[in-house]
């Protein structure tokens, strides 16, 4: 599914930025952390649009910025063709636009028992309790939960059934955004599937649209209908699933891809590794011009010079930030053959 | 790959049963445990939340009373020698020098307060008395180099590191008096997948080049994949499937193990919407099942057959070196 004119957007972000400055004594001075630098995506109405990207790429941090959790720097956010205001949630956004997260537990007050907990939106949002209990039937009929575990308190279901609950709390003002932030990460393997399946059927049911954090590309992959990577609050790649998982042509996309674990180890030994050396740089003092050039093993000497933009590769929609965009993956300079793994590439600027 | 069939046993563990105890009595959280390691071989121990997978790795170290657990029988063998057997005393000295552990979390694991040379030194001074403060700070830099932190973190405190480098140093820490058995527990859990890469990486090489047996305990099938020999998969505490990682992955003789490898999303094979063959229920934690097959509830070929309802299935060969703990064995399909 691609995105189709601006009326089918259910959420339109414009050029966002989400700087933090730090307050400590003597840090004042102190570069601000620029966790969102610049991010524009569009979600089209029932589509899943995935972001992905590790930890401190900034992922979380555009959620919580269109939830309005955040204040931002700059930038746009338009849902259903209203434009947000900064600071102010408007009645649009506070029944449109809902967030499940990751620890379903964490985010469920244990002195409430579950009806309470699905109910309470409505409650702050003064719907009459005749209405909020025939919704509530409706939201556990939905999330596959029963009345008997919805007189309990949180703490007394089991994992799975805690992030039902979430998701029940977070339809329960009919929303048509939903923004899931690593929905399955904390579930055990038994039962993320369960989880997985069931966002499946209310976005087939209620015709949803999906913000779809996570870090596991496999998840991804089986979710979403186009995927967005992110590397130090910028989008470096953005295109459908099968463009990103099978013929990126980002370098960092292209690592992302090679380090999921083949799940089988008959395997092993095939294919090539991108292992990426060190860690991501300080968002506070990132690499001058394409950031991502201390860990890329294309890099040549023009990459700290220049920014570059998010371009289209070929005249298709899938979008890359890289001078030297390529599908292929060279085995080059630098790189160990032979281990275990077979080609591995060890990535560092060449110098 | 070296399945080693005729390498040197470094390890061997029979029967281990070890229990906590609540207010309804014991709840036993590993139920019987018997496998053996041989020098070389890494041995992966699978499982959920509540299969008992992290109180048998602290058994396994010896510790199991330090979480407040309890071992009620069997034996953890290195070298002849029954560990569970020796006085606490003997126990620590045979601790890091024969058998060695790298924690969950490497975040909490270290002091913060203490430089993660200073812990090094620490571990490498309990073996070593005649080591000099000098001599252990040179070992101690030569360690971090060799899981690839820069010698120079020697002096950095556990949170001027990031998670990929505080579990380099966690590493290092386990390997500092060159242990015979390294026991891992969750050691790519925290990390992106980039840095998972390279920890499995080091993984690799470490073991290539040292010889020591490798115990990970994860809940994750690609790092069992990608890095382990045998494996032994938990249910509710009890081992319900042992055999080596292709069969496991191919021809899985246990419903459990077969319903997880179904459950989980293939990159290499689907893209795009697909439905995900999901496990019922929830897993069962220790104490939750009282006769019969912790399993059956949310089995998929039990089809409520009275046998799964009452009797416990033993572990028995149900093929060349692969054990399985179900009484419809024969009908489990991959």
């Amino acid at each position: 599914m691609t995105v189709k004119g601006q009326e089918e957007l259910a959420l339109d972000v414009e050029d966002l930025k989400v700087h933090f400055s730090h307050t400590g004594p003597g840090k004042r001075d102190a570069p601000p952390v620029r966790a969102v630098d610049g991010v524009s995506l569009s979600l089209g109405r029932g589509e899943t649009l995935a972001l992905v990207g590790e930890s401190g790429s900034g992922k979380s941090t555009v959620a919580r910025a269109i939830m309005g959790l955040v204040p931002r720097t700059s930038g746009s956010i338009t849902f259903q063709g209203e434009r947000l205001g900064d600071g102010h949630r408007s009645p649009l956004q506070r029944h449109g636009l809902q967030m499940v997260f990751q620890n379903a537990r964490g985010s469920l007050n244990p002195r409430m028992r579950v009806a309470d907990c699905i109910t309470e939106p409505m409650r702050i949002n003064h719907i009459s309790s005749a209405q909020r209990a025939t919704r509530l039937d409706e939201l556990l009929d939905m999330v596959g939960l029963s009345r008997r575990q919805a007189e309990r308190f949180p703490q007394e279901l089991s994992g799975g059934q805690q992030q039902r609950v979430g998701i029940a709390r977070s339809l329960a003002l009919a929303p048509s955004v939903l923004i899931l932030d690593e929905p399955v990460s904390a579930l055990d393997v038994s039962v993320q599937a369960q989880i997985l399946n069931l966002l499946a059927d209310l976005q087939d049911e209620l015709g949803l649209s999906y913000l779809f954090i996570s870090h596991d590309l496999a998840v991804v992959a089986a979710l979403s209908d186009r995927v967005s990577v992110m590397f130090l609050g910028r989008v470096v790649e953005t295109g459908t699933t099968e463009q990103i998982i099978r013929h990126a042509v980002h370098p960092y996309t292209q690592a992302l891809n090679s380090a999921v674990p083949i799940e089988d180890p008959a395997l092993r030994g095939r294919g090539t590794r991108i292992v990426l050396t060190g860690d991501l740089p300080s968002p506070s003092n990132p690499p001058s011009g394409c950031t991502f050039h201390t860990r890329c093993w294309r890099a040549e000497s023009e990459c700290p010079l220049r920014v570059p933009a998010l371009v289209p590769w070929g005249d298709s929609d899938h979008l890359h930030a890289c001078l030297f965009p390529s599908e292929s993956i060279p085995v080059g300079a630098g790189s160990k053959v032979g281990l275990e793994l077979g080609a591995t590439v060890t990535t560092g600027p060449k110098s | 790959m070296s399945v080693v069939a005729a390498a040197t046993e470094v390890m061997r563990v029979r029967d281990l049963v070890v229990e906590y105890s609540s207010r309804d009595g014991p709840l036993r959280a590993v139920d019987g445990a018997s496998f053996e390691l041989a020098a070389g071989e890494t041995l992966g121990i699978v499982g959920e939340s509540g299969s008992g997978k992290t109180t048998l790795a602290m058994a396994l170290m010896g510790l199991a009373e330090a979480s407040g657990a309890k071992v009620r029988s069997g034996s953890v063998t290195f070298d002849g020698v029954d560990m569970l057997a020796l006085p606490s005393r003997r126990r620590r000295g045979l601790r890091g020098k024969v058998v060695a552990m790298s924690f969950q979390d490497p975040m909490t694991s270290f002091n913060p307060v203490w430089t993660v040379g200073s812990q090094l030194m620490e571990t490498i001074r309990a073996h070593d008395r005649q080591a000099t403060r000098a001599e252990a700070l040179d070992r101690a830099r030569n360690l971090l180099e060799r899981v690839g932190v820069p010698a120079e973190h020697v002096g950095l405190l556990p949170e001027q590191l990031s998670g990929g480098m505080l579990q380099r140093a966690m590493i290092a820490v386990a390997i500092a008096n060159q242990p015979r058995v390294i026991i891992a527990d969750e050691p790519v859990t925290a990390l992106d997948v980039t840095v998972q890469a390279q920890i499995l990486q080091l993984f690799r090489e470490l073991l290539a080049s040292t010889g020591a047996g490798l115990i990970i305990v994860t809940h994750d099938f690609g790092v069992v994949a990608e890095l382990v020999d045998r494996v032994l998969v938990m249910y509710a505490g009890k081992t319900v499937e042992l055999a080596d990682v292709n069969s496991i992955f191919h021809t899985p003789h246990h419903p459990y193990t077969a319903a997880l490898l179904r459950s989980r999303p293939k990159l290499e094979v689907t893209i795009g919407r697909s439905r995900l063959a999901a496990i019922p229920g929830a897993p069962a934690g220790p104490g939750e099942v009282s006769a019969g097959c912790p399993f059956r509830s949310r089995c998929q070929i039990s089809h409520g057959r009275d046998i799964c309802a009452t009797d416990d299935p033993p572990l028995v060969e149900v093929g060349k070196g692969q054990l399985s703990a179900c009484h419809f064995w024969k009908e489990v399909t991959p």
